[in-house]
């Protein structure tokens, strides 16, 4: 069995106004099916660019390189428009979760009415047995959204990713441990490590600390050039 | 050795009727960085405010500091008020990135030039033999993080006063390199942690997760490698 989900094959992006000028280059990297996968570079370096690729959004006035090509799964190799166009037609499953991603939820609905809205089949029993595997009280599930902790809200935002009808293929994370303290940063990588078992997980953070014990693999991106530079050997 | 500036004994901090923590016993020495961490909740906090009631020896700044500043006064006043030495401020303030905005009012920086400007204020009023800072890196990032710690140790280094410096966090990975002393903070007193920056890496890591490192100690070492790899990447831009 194949265990490549993304092969990313994009020579260079461009940006065309007010001038030409390379935003990205030499972009040769794969994504796995599973395990947690770490983004590191400063600010501005072109993380925000690189997942509206991965996302199929475009951006306006920029230009990719008419060789790029993404190949899903190993045998489906698409040019970037063909990409696009599948993402959008749902045949490629991705979540793109940031700092507001928590405004998708409806704070004046509770906790369980809020899953429900997200995955009508879903059985108490197998809510039951999520958030008993992530450590979360079943007692939020009457509580408003809006009146859950900080902490809690963000571990329930994450585990909806394993709530819906279908798990994702990928989950993007963007920063979203920057605003939390050790003890529950630490909290968040545990749950990211054990759903990373079932799908595949790209994270950006700024705790290097934590995330050298964690992540199984880690991408930098620096003068517009993106790298792999560690990957945990296979057991 | 340095010699000892200050020596605390505390029985107990009683907080609401309840003991939280007794049997404090804390020396200092001169020049020292000391680090105190401990779980969530252990009174950090409580103990740090109970040594700050020293006013004459003991200045303290405690979390969310940019709440108590003027948010219409310009960085430079901010700075120059304290009395420290001109050519000392603008070393520091080298030191910690601030010179583009200099001129500006406090309320128009980020939220960390914010923080690195209440701490650099602190520790600029030098009439106090010890600066205590509660949580000093908490909700910074990386870079911000290290400007921090590197200013504590020029300005420990360099003044002629007598003088140290006690933070609390929970941030044990990034002070390694820069701590002189730490302590973990328990209900039954401070107890003095040895940690060295390769060797117990492990052991910090497990303190910190709560669980067995699941590794071996070539991985570790790997990782450990690679941490110090990706922290150059990030700084060096």
């Amino acid at each position: 069995m194949s265990t490549t989900l993304l092969e990313i094959k994009i020579p260079a992006i461009f940006s065309v106004v007010p001038e030409i000028k390379i935003l990205l280059k030499n972009i040769n990297l794969s994504i796995p099916k599973t395990g947690l996968h770490a983004l590191i570079g400063s600010s501005g370096s072109g993380k925000s660019l690189f997942f509206s690729i991965l996302t199929g959004t475009k951006f306006k006035s920029v230009l990719i390189d008419k060789k790029a090509s993404i190949t899903v799964n190993d045998d489906l190799v698409l040019s970037m428009d063909e990409y696009n166009s599948f993402i959008k037609r749902k045949k490629f499953f991705y979540l793109f979760i940031d700092q507001n991603y928590n405004q998708a939820l409806d704070e004046n609905l509770t906790v369980r009415e809020n899953i429900l809205l997200l995955n009508k089949q879903i059985t108490i029993e197998e809510i039951n047995s999520i958030f008993n595997e992530f450590n979360l009280t079943t007692k939020i599930l009457y509580s408003k959204i809006k009146e859950i902790s900080g902490g809690q809200l963000q571990r329930f935002v994450l585990i909806t990713t394993l709530l819906l009808p279908k798990t994702p293929e990928l989950i993007i994370l963007d920063e979203v441990t920057s605003a939390l303290d050790y003890e529950n940063e630490v909290i968040i990588w545990k749950i990211l490590t054990k759903i990373s078992k079932k799908c595949s997980i790209i994270v950006t953070t700024h705790n290097l600390n934590l995330a050298v014990f964690f992540a199984n693999s880690f991408f930098t991106i620096k003068n517009k050039e993106v790298n792999l530079v560690f990957r945990e050997d296979d057991e | 050795m340095n010699k000892k500036i200050a020596t605390f004994r505390i029985d107990k901090i009683i907080s609401k009727g309840e003991t939280i923590i007794s049997n404090i016993f804390l020396e200092i020495f001169d020049k020292e960085l000391i680090g105190i961490f401990g779980s969530s909740g252990v009174g950090k906090t409580l103990l740090l405010k109970q040594l700050s009631e020293y006013k004459d020896k003991i200045n303290f700044l405690p979390q969310n500091p940019s709440e108590m500043i003027n948010p219409y006064r310009t960085i430079k006043d901010l700075l120059f008020e304290t009395g420290a030495k001109k050519s000392f401020i603008e070393q520091l303030v080298v030191e910690c990135e601030l010179t583009g905005v200099l001129n500006l009012a406090f309320s128009k920086c980020s939220g960390g030039q914010k923080h690195r400007i209440a701490i650099l204020r602190t520790l600029l009023t030098d009439n106090k033999l010890i600066y205590i800072f509660d949580e000093p890196l908490a909700a910074l990032d990386f870079k911000n993080k290290e400007i921090i710690l590197k200013l504590f140790d020029k300005v420990l280094k360099e003044s002629k006063h007598t003088k140290s410096i006690i933070i609390s966090t929970h941030d044990l990975f990034t002070i390694i390199p820069f701590i002189d002393k730490t302590l973990e903070l328990t209900s039954n007193g401070l107890i003095k942690r040895e940690i060295s920056l390769f060797k117990d890496v492990v052991k910090t890591y497990e303190f910190l997760i709560k669980e067995p490192i699941d590794l071996s100690p070539e991985k570790i070492e790997a990782r450990i490698i690679l941490l110090n790899q990706l922290k150059t990447f990030l700084t060096e831009d």
